[in-house]
């Protein structure tokens, strides 16, 4: 006697080898995945709260993998107290950046710190950063303002 | 072998059968995923009200752009392009700035940009919010039908074949 297949047998069979071809053409679906390699501005950089250490002011930033910050394009004040002058700013060379509408300029990969000596010896309260960045060959963020504390240890 | 082939057919069957349906499950939710687009107002660089609605039954690209942003820079004379060559058939550009007007000024002759440029630095983050930015990132462009519905995002540049298609496949049917 011939056995007949079991229909249900038949379509699960079917489902479980359509299912990976269905994931693996999401997987491969380029269209939808533009925007999916993009960070937000604060994930590509974050600000580290400013330390002061006794004699110096320290502010740090996080820089993405594959993102960077111009150097003449990070502004530091203090709002707090009011009056107070930061003094002079000590910051890292930074690499050499051709771009071909700005022309030659610096920029900073990674991670870097900008160190302040305030003359009166006394840290500020509060502090305001201004910063502007790109993803490389991708996007630029607009400027980006972060009112911070400073921490004294 | 004869159990082995029937088999090896409706694996191969299934398979294709997979990505076919994956292919008409994702042009569907396209299809049904298009949004409506909000209104704005904005002023252009010549003092002028400029307001999306009145562009209704053309198709519209919002290029979002800064002359601070080099790779806006980088993708403007595609735009310049791509708005000459279809601007008979139904496609207008704008580019709302995200600058100060007398920077954004300055750039115009070096540019060539042929089509609208809005301004309004305060305006213009919560209009790209209100378009669907959620990177608050440079360049970023909306695509909008003729009838007023949210077709394509894209932050980052567009090449020549990518918005050429995506231009023709949308322009308004005469």
């Amino acid at each position: 006697m011939r056995r007949r297949p079991c229909k249900l047998a038949f379509w699960c069979t079917l489902l479980l080898l359509a299912t990976p071809s269905i994931c693996l053409a999401g997987l491969l679906d380029f269209r939808k995945s533009a925007d999916d390699a993009i960070l937000p501005a604060d994930q590509a950089f974050m600000v580290h709260a400013p330390l002061w250490d006794g004699k110096e002011m320290i502010l740090g930033f996080a820089i993405a993998p594959g993102c960077y910050l111009y150097r003449d394009r990070i502004t530091v004040e203090a709002t707090r107290p009011a009056g107070y002058e930061l003094g002079f700013a000590s910051m890292p060379l930074g690499e050499a950046f051709a771009d071909r509408h700005f022309g030659r300029t610096t920029i900073y990969r990674d991670s870097m710190q900008i160190r302040f000596r305030p003359k009166s010896g006394q840290p500020p309260t509060r502090i305001k950063v201004r910063y502007q960045g790109c993803a490389e060959g991708m996007v630029c963020y607009p400027w980006q303002t972060r009112l911070l504390s400073v921490i004294t240890r | 072998m004869k159990k082995t082939l029937p088999a090896l057919f409706v694996a191969f069957a299934s398979m294709f059968g997979g990505f076919a349906l994956y292919q008409k499950m994702s042009a569907q939710s396209t299809d049904t995923d298009a949004d409506v687009s909000p209104d704005f107002s904005l002023e252009t660089l010549s003092g002028e009200t400029f307001k999306l609605s009145d562009l209704r039954g053309k198709l519209v690209l919002v290029n979002f752009w800064a002359t601070w942003c080099a790779p806006c820079l980088d993708e403007i004379p595609l735009l310049v392009e791509i708005q000459n060559r279809f601007a008979s058939r139904g496609l207008q550009i704008v580019g709302p700035a995200l600058d100060e007007p007398d920077r954004v000024r300055a750039s115009l002759p070096r540019l060539k940009i042929q089509y609208p440029i809005l301004i309004g630095e305060e305006q213009i983050p919560v209009v790209m919010d209100a378009l669907g930015d959620r990177l608050g990132a440079l360049p970023f462009s909306v695509l909008i039908s003729p009838g007023g519905n949210v077709l394509a995002r894209k932050h980052g540049e567009f090449d020549l074949e990518e918005l050429s298609t995506l231009v023709e496949d949308n322009l308004p049917k005469i």
